[in-house]
C-alpha cells in the first residue's frame, strides 16, 4: 500500500531527468565531459564528443587513399600531446612510408619522441597496439593495419587499452571498412576536397550525435600550407614546356612520338580549369 | 654496533633442494652424514625417521624417501651466496660458518625500523629457499648465540637462558657443566672468568668474553663477487617453461636483483642459459633500453622471449649471467598524475620499448632522425631507440615543404594523372655519389593525394626525360 501512495505522488519531468543514474546524449558533447585533446580544427572540434579528439578511446580514419591530409588532420593534436607534461611519446605501429624527419620537425614534431614498431604479423600487430595503448608514457598511439582483417573483436580490445592507458588511440583503415562492424569510439571517413587543403569529413560514428556526411575542413587552418599558388608554377612550366617542344622540332623532326603525346598531355593538363571535385571518384 | 645474526638450521638439506626446483610437493627429504641420517625435513620428521638412524631404516620407514650425501662445501658456497644476497642490507656482512651470517645492522637502522629489517631479510631468505632464525644483540657472538638457540626455544629468549647446546662448546664440556648443575649461559656467565677459563680452557673463556663484549671480535666483512654469473643444477628435469620461470629463473632473478642493488647497477643486458647437456643448449639475450633492478621486471621481459624460444625438451640446468650493466639511477614517479589509475600500471617509455623488443625482434623498434644532408634520401637515418643523438639538426624552419611521407624508394607514375602545383625545385645531389639533378613539384593526384614528384632534369647533353616518379606524400 504504501508503494502505491508513492507512486501516485505527482511527478516533476525535471526531477526525474537529474536522476543520477539518467544520462544524456547530449552530456557528451559538452566539452569537459571526457578527456580530449583539441583538434585545432574548430569545425571539426565542435562536432566531436566533448569537442576534440578523444583520448581513452579508439578513433577510426578510413581513406581511400594515402596523402590525402590525413596526418596534417592529426598534426596539431600530436604537437599539443607531445608537449604535454607527461606520456610525450608517440608510436607509430607499422607506417606505411617512411615519416620523413625534416617535414615533421618543420610541423612541430620532435621525431626524438617518435617510436616506430614494426610488427611482422597481423596477432603481433594487435598486441605492440595494445600494449602502446596501455603505457602511460604513450600520447598518442597511430596505427596502420597491413592487410585490414580486424574483427570487431580486435577493435573492442583497442578501444579498451586506449580507455585504460588515456592515449589518444588512431587505426587508419581502408574505406571499404565503412560498413563494417568496428567498435570503435568515434569513426571518420576522409575525401579530398577539390582543393587539396580541403579535406571533406563523413562522421560515421560518434558519441552522443547522429552521423554526419560531407563536413569541410580547411586544412590550412591549423597547419602550414604545403604550397603558395599554383598559378604561378604552372604558367612556367608551361613556358618550359613549350621551349622543350621548340627544342624537340629543332633537334630531331623524328622525335620520339611518346615524348610529344606526353607533353601534349601535360599541355592539355595545364591548361584545364581547376578541376572540379574529385570526391565522385571516392564513392 | 647492533648485530643481527641469521642462523640456517636447515641449511644441509637447502643447499640441495633451494638451488634446484622441486615441483610444490613436500615429499620426505634427509641429509645424511656417514650413512646416519643428519638432517630430515619436516615430513621425513612426521613419517618417524629421526636423526642419526640408519639409512636403511629410514628407507622401510619411508618408502619414497630422497637422500642426499652432506656436502659442505657446497653449504658454504651457498652461505657465500645468501651473505651477498643480504648485502643490500648492510655493509657489513660477515660469514659465521657452517651456517650463520651476521649483519651490523645499527647504520642501517636509519632506512629500516629494527622490526622491518628483520622482516625482510626473513623474507629475502625465504624467496632465495632458504629458512632462517634471527637473533638480534649487542655483540655479534651474543647474536648468534640467540639466532642458534632459538631452534629450541620460541623467540626472544634472554641470553642467560640460552642452553649450552649448539653453540661451538665442545660436547665434552657441556657434559663436565651439566655435571656441576650448569645447564644455562645466565649460570656460567655468573661464574668468575678466570676459574672458567682455567678449568675448561682458553676457548670457552675468550668465548664468554665475546658474549659480554669485553673481549674484541673483528670480523671479515664479505666483498659481493664483481660479476655476476650463477648456475642452478636442477635435481629433476624441467620441460614446463612456467615452471622454469616460477622456480629457477625466479630464483637467479632475484640474486641478479640483490646484486645489482648491492652494486648499484642497473641491469642493460643479460644471457639466460638453458642446457641439458654440454652439446644441447639454448641461449637467450636479453636487452633493456633503461637500466633495470627489480625482479619482475627483469623476469617480465624475459618471459617474453622465453615465450618465443625453443630449449631443450629437459632443462637440467639454469645459467644467469649479467653481460652489461650501467650505473642505476632511479627514476622518479608522478606522484599527482592526471591519469592515476593509469599509472598503477603503467610503464615509462623504456618498458615498453623492452617489451616490444622481447616479443617482436631488436630490430622491430625504430626512430628517425633528422641529417643533415640536402637530398632527401640521405636527410634522415633509422636509429635504434633511446639512444642520444649527438646533435639536433634544426635546420628545417628553412626550407621549402616536405612530404610527411617518404617512399622508400622513388616510384614512376604517369604525368597524366597528375596537376603540378608547384615547383620546380632543383635538387642535386653530391657530384661524388651518383650525381642527378632532379626538379621536383608538389602535384595533386587524381585520387586526391598530394604527391612530391620529381623529373630527372637534363644534364651534361642527355636528352631530359619526362618520367615522373613520386617520392612522397603530403599527408
Amino acid at each position: 500500500m504504501r508503494a502505491l501512495k508513492k507512486s501516485s505522488r505527482p511527478v516533476n519531468t525535471q526531477d526525474l531527468l537529474k536522476h543520477p543514474l539518467l544520462w544524456r546524449g547530449q552530456q557528451l558533447t559538452q566539452p569537459g565531459s571526457q578527456p580530449t585533446v583539441n583538434s585545432g580544427f574548430s569545425r571539426l572540434d565542435k562536432q566531436l564528443p566533448g569537442h576534440g579528439w578523444p583520448l581513452g578511446g579508439l578513433t577510426e580514419l578510413l581513406l581511400a587513399h594515402a596523402g590525402i591530409g590525413e596526418l596534417r588532420l592529426l598534426l596539431p593534436a600530436l604537437t599539443k600531446l607531445q608537449s604535454s607534461p607527461h606520456s610525450t611519446w608517440s608510436v607509430w605501429i607499422n607506417p606505411p612510408f617512411v615519416p620523413y624527419a625534416p617535414a615533421l620537425q618543420a610541423a612541430g614534431i620532435d621525431p626524438r619522441q617518435l617510436l616506430l614498431v614494426h610488427p611482422k604479423t597481423t596477432e603481433d600487430f594487435l598486441w605492440a597496439l595494445e600494449a602502446a595503448c596501455k603505457s602511460v608514457s604513450c600520447g598518442a598511439v597511430l596505427a596502420w593495419p597491413v592487410a585490414d582483417k580486424l574483427k570487431p573483436r580486435d577493435t573492442r580490445r583497442i578501444q579498451i587499452a586506449a580507455k585504460q592507458g588515456q592515449t589518444l588511440a588512431c587505426l587508419f583503415r581502408p574505406l571499404a571498412q565503412r560498413h563494417n562492424n568496428s567498435m570503435a569510439e568515434l569513426r571518420l571517413a576522409l575525401h579530398p576536397g577539390e582543393h587539396s587543403q580541403h579535406l571533406l569529413v563523413d562522421i560515421i560514428k560518434r558519441r552522443g550525435g547522429w552521423p554526419i556526411e560531407q563536413l569541410r575542413l580547411t586544412l590550412t587552418d591549423a597547419t602550414d600550407s604545403v604550397h603558395t599558388d599554383a598559378q604561378h608554377v604552372q604558367a612556367l612550366f608551361r613556358d618550359w614546356q613549350v621551349s622543350q617542344q621548340r627544342q624537340v622540332v629543332m633537334h630531331t623532326r623524328t622525335a620520339e612520338v611518346d615524348d610529344s603525346v606526353l607533353a601534349a598531355t601535360i599541355e592539355a593538363n595545364l591548361h584545364q580549369a581547376p578541376r572540379p571535385t574529385t570526391g565522385h571518384a571516392l564513392h | 654496533m647492533l648485530w643481527l645474526a641469521l642462523y640456517f638450521p636447515q641449511l644441509p638439506l637447502e643447499a640441495f633442494t633451494a638451488s634446484s626446483y622441486i615441483a610444490g610437493d613436500q615429499s620426505a627429504q634427509v641429509v645424511l652424514e656417514q650413512n646416519r641420517v643428519h638432517l630430515a625435513n619436516s615430513a621425513a620428521m612426521s613419517a618417524g625417521i629421526v636423526p642419526g638412524c640408519s639409512l636403511a631404516t629410514a628407507h622401510s620407514i619411508e618408502p619414497s624417501l630422497e637422500h642426499f650425501r652432506r656436502d659442505s662445501s657446497r653449504e658454504a658456497i651457498e652461505l657465500q651466496k645468501l651473505a651477498e644476497s643480504l648485502y643490500c642490507f648492510s655493509s657489513l656482512v660477515s660469514l659465521a660458518p657452517p651456517d650463520s651470517i651476521v649483519l651490523e645492522i645499527h647504520g642501517s637502522l636509519k632506512l629500516y625500523t629494527q622490526a622491518d629489517l628483520l622482516m625482510a631479510a626473513k623474507q629475502l631468505c625465504q624467496k632465495l629457499g632458504f629458512s632462517c632464525l634471527t637473533g638480534v644483540a649487542d655483540t655479534a657472538t651474543a647474536a648468534i648465540t640467540l639466532a642458534r638457540s632459538q631452534s629450541r626455544r620460541l623467540n626472544d629468549a634472554l641470553l642467560s637462558h640460552c642452553g649450552l647446546e649448539h653453540q661451538h662448546i665442545k660436547n665434552q664440556v657441556i657434559e663436565q657443566l651439566a655435571n656441576m648443575g650448569l645447564h644455562t649461559l645466565g649460570a656460567l656467565l655468573s661464574l668468575p672468568r678466570s676459574e672458567v677459563a682455567q678449568r675448561f680452557g682458553k676457548e670457552l673463556g675468550f668465548y664468554l668474553d665475546k658474549l659480554e663484549g669485553k673481549r674484541r671480535e673483528p670480523r671479515d666483512a664479505i666483498q659481493p663477487a664483481a660479476t655476476f654469473q650463477r648456475k642452478l643444477h636442477l635435481l629433476q628435469p624441467i620441460t614446463n617453461k612456467q615452471h622454469l620461470l616460477k622456480g629457477p629463473m625466479a630464483k637467479l632473478a632475484l640474486e641478479l636483483q640483490q646484486w645489482l642493488i648491492g652494486h648499484q647497477q642497473g641491469c642493460e643486458k643479460l644471457t639466460w642459459r638453458f642446457v641439458e647437456h654440454s652439446t644441447n643448449a639454448s641461449t637467450l639475450y636479453v636487452r633493456f633500453t633503461q637500466g633495470r633492478q627489480l625482479q619482475s621486471e627483469l623476469l617480465s621481459v624475459s618471459h617474453l622471449q622465453l615465450e618465443q624460444a625453443t630449449l631443450p625438451a629437459d632443462v637440467l640446468s639454469v645459467e644467469l649471467s649479467l653481460v652489461a650493466s650501467a650505473p642505476w639511477s632511479a627514476q622518479s614517479k608522478d606522484l599527482f598524475s592526471a591519469n592515476q589509475g593509469a599509472n598503477n600500471n603503467g610503464q615509462n617509455i623504456g618498458e615498453l620499448v623492452d617489451t616490444l623488443s622481447a616479443r617482436l625482434g631488436p630490430q622491430a623498434c625504430q626512430q628517425i632522425h633528422g641529417h643533415s644532408q640536402h637530398t632527401p634520401e640521405h636527410a634522415w637515418r633509422f636509429q635504434a631507440v633511446l639512444q642520444p643523438t649527438r646533435h639536433a639538426t634544426d635546420n628545417s624552419h628553412n626550407q621549402a615543404s616536405r612530404p610527411l611521407w617518404l617512399l622508400p624508394k622513388p616510384h614512376p607514375i604517369k604525368a597524366t594523372e597528375l596537376q603540378l602545383l608547384q615547383g620546380p625545385e632543383r635538387i642535386q645531389s653530391e657530384w661524388w655519389r651518383n650525381s642527378d639533378a632532379r626538379d621536383y613539384y608538389i602535384a595533386q593526384h587524381q585520387s586526391g593525394a598530394l604527391c612530391w614528384v620529381y623529373s630527372s632534369c637534363a644534364t651534361f647533353g642527355e636528352p631530359p626525360s619526362h618520367e615522373f616518379y613520386l617520392h612522397g606524400y603530403f599527408a
